[in-house]
């Protein structure tokens, strides 16, 4: 072997070397990138209703309104969505408040001690639907946001 | 003597419950099971309202789609957009009758309810065995019984077949509260 010949055995083992590097450096980007989408499809988190900005501000009686109204059209308006609703509070329970005897909420927390009957407040949740049989629109993970009145 | 006599039965007659009202349970919990190899899905609904009518043992029940939980966020999407539609069906309604239901029974009581629950649009005739306590005028209900997916025209890919069971247990507990109306 002359001297010519084994220098370029070492640059070829040296390229080798890099070649195997970059090689491993990519399939452990695929795996990553893999990983990542499977999580993102698989595992996803479910949405934040309290940190969501709301799609609309809207009184208890006009929400109430369009549902009984025109159920299907106010389902595709409201169904799903994060809306800020108020109301004067008519009923309430440790979890839960109706507004104005129409529209029924559920909270995420306790509900805070400050919320009294008859009292107007605005919450914001999101909207379920509207239950036909009391006749009310129904929002569930509420915050409370505003005392109104 | 008679004016006692009058205030006794005043006392004996309030004391006997009174049937002529109904019951409400607003936050009534159904629950969907799919049991397979590959997961097992669960689905928790804690908002379920239902009415039950004293006098003669007719029960309605309402649930809202968009209210069932589920431990994945994906479960969530796949059953409201692909399999009950949630946004052209936003609920599931039953309607029936509890068969001979004693409401002045104190204690257990195992009864059928038999009516009609609609979901996804589709009707199907149920029969339910069900639970009833009675505990001093507060009546809890609670059972399990299992449906086809296929009954309610609910088709799933057959990608995710492995993965979802053609028959779902649902269970059920509803606590019931005098209804002022």
């Amino acid at each position: 072997m002359t001297k010519m010949e084994l220098q370029n055995t070492t640059t070829e083992d040296v390229k080798m070397k890099k070649k195997t590097k970059v090689l491993i450096f990519i399939s452990l980007a695929a795996v990553i990138t893999a990983f990542a989408v499977y999580q993102y499809t698989f595992n996803s988190s479910h949405r934040d209703i309290a940190s969501e900005a709301a799609f609309t501000s809207i009184t208890a009686q006009s929400m109430h309104q369009e549902f009984s109204s025109d159920e299907a059209s106010a389902s595709q308006n409201y169904l799903d969505q994060v809306i800020a609703i108020t109301g004067v509070v008519s009923e309430k329970t440790k979890e839960s408040l109706t507004l104005d005897n129409l529209v029924y909420v559920v909270m995420s927390q306790p509900l805070p001690k400050e919320i009294e009957v008859g009292t107007e407040w605005s919450i914001k949740g999101r909207c379920i639907g509207y239950d036909g049989l009391l006749e009310m629109v129904k929002i569930d993970q509420a915050t409370t946001i505003t005392k109104t009145d | 003597m008679i004016k006692q006599f009058f205030a006794l039965l005043l006392i004996a007659t309030s004391m006997i419950p009174d049937t002529n009202e109904k019951i409400i349970a607003r936050q009534g919990r159904v629950s969907f099971f799919s049991y397979t190899t590959v997961e097992n899905i669960q689905a928790d609904n804690n908002q379920v309202l239902s009415i039950i009518d004293m006098e003669d043992g007719s029960i309605a029940v309402s649930m809202l789609m968009n209210a069932f939980v589920f431990e994945k966020a994906l479960m969530k999407g796949h059953f409201n957009e692909s399999y009950v539609e949630s946004d052209l069906y936003p609920k599931g309604v039953f309607e029936g009758k509890i068969i001979d239901f004693d409401p002045n029974q104190q204690g257990e009581q195992i009864k059928m309810i038999e009516g009609i629950f609609t979901m996804h649009g589709v009707p199907n005739e149920l029969s339910i065995k069900t639970k009833i306590e009675n505990n001093n005028g507060k009546y809890v209900l609670t059972g399990t019984f299992e449906t086809l997916v296929a009954d309610y025209d609910i088709k799933i890919p057959a990608l995710l077949s492995e993965n979802i069971s053609d028959r779902i247990e649902v269970n059920f507990r509803f606590e019931f509260q005098p209804y002022e109306n």
